[in-house]
């Protein structure tokens, strides 16, 4: 337990940047970065410093998680009506 | 449903007859959404069926009205529906957090003994070659001289609560009476001073990581 802990501080620690995004400047970019993760895309090339936030925070790494589910539910709908039996 | 944004855009406005229709496929979609994430939630399992519905019902009033609130803020960098259902998400999450931490008291941190410094402070690696276990221990004591005397009380406090009592950094702002963005400031500073630290060691920082794995 302990090792896992301090082995997830440390990384943390390593990873660290000197800038890096606050909570709200991440919560603004969220959608475009989530589009792009449903589109198959990386948005760590696009978006790193908000990856790199991210990779810091279980809050808004908890958003993402939550607008995936929400959106592959939706696009769900959307092929359902959409496919010629639908 | 399908809309372009301008369309939701438009429709939602108080002043057009597409009005109403435009709020009930939103609330609809919004709904359909929250219900989605609450499936996921394994601390919602006990709740009924119904009881579940319900609360994505309510969730999902209290976005709309958040939405209709916020028309302006869109920047179309997405989706309109995308957009949304951000702020469906983080209404969302911020409810449940906000009476799942409810009871909680940064101040039982201290009083229980649970501390980050109680934690690193036991044994590290075992078995391995005497050099890789001497540089652990100097990564394991500039962890640990960091965080006792290079802190701030308020930075040590943030990192404990987000990284031992896995405390969300919103619940941690508002237990210190403060917004998100300074919480993660503190915990920024702290990560900063503990890298910068670490770097002195003149050790490559992916060879200081694998020295633990």
């Amino acid at each position: 337990m302990s090792e896992s802990l301090g082995k997830k501080l440390l990384k943390s620690a390593l990873e660290t940047e000197d800038i890096e995004l606050t909570c709200e400047e991440c919560f603004d970019g969220l959608d475009a970065y989530v589009e792009l993760l449903l589109e198959g895309m990386d948005p760590a090339e696009i978006m790193p410093m908000l990856k790199q936030h991210l990779n810091q925070c279980n809050c808004c790494t908890e958003e993402v998680k939550a607008m995936m589910v929400m959106l592959q539910d939706a696009a769900k709908d959307v092929q359902a009506s959409s496919s010629p039996d639908g | 449903m399908e809309r372009t944004n301008e369309e939701w855009l438009s429709d939602l406005r108080d002043d057009n007859p597409h009005q109403s229709k435009a709020i009930a496929d939103l609330l609809k979609y919004l709904k359909r959404g929250v219900i989605a994430y609450l499936y996921t939630r394994s601390d919602l399992n006990r709740l009924a069926e119904n009881e579940l519905h319900q609360m994505s019902e309510d969730f999902a009033q209290e976005a709309l009205l958040k939405i209709r609130a916020n028309l302006d803020n869109f920047q179309g960098k997405s989706k309109f529906t995308t957009w949304a259902a951000k702020i469906a998400a983080n209404h969302t999450i911020s409810e449940l957090r906000r009476a799942k931490w409810r009871d909680f008291s940064l101040d039982a941190i201290t009083e229980t003994g649970t501390s980050l410094q109680e934690i690193l402070a036991l044994p590290t690696g075992q078995g391995s070659n005497p050099a890789a276990e001497s540089e652990r221990r100097q990564v394991w004591e500039i962890i640990t001289e960091v965080i006792n005397t290079q802190l701030t009380d308020r930075q040590r406090q943030a990192l404990v609560a987000v990284r031992v009592e896995n405390v969300p950094i919103s619940e941690v702002a508002r237990l210190m009476d403060t917004n998100p963005n300074n919480i993660y400031k503190l915990l920024h500073d702290a990560r900063l001073k503990l890298k910068r630290s670490l770097l002195t060691l003149d050790l490559d920082p992916d060879y200081i990581l694998k020295l633990f794995s």
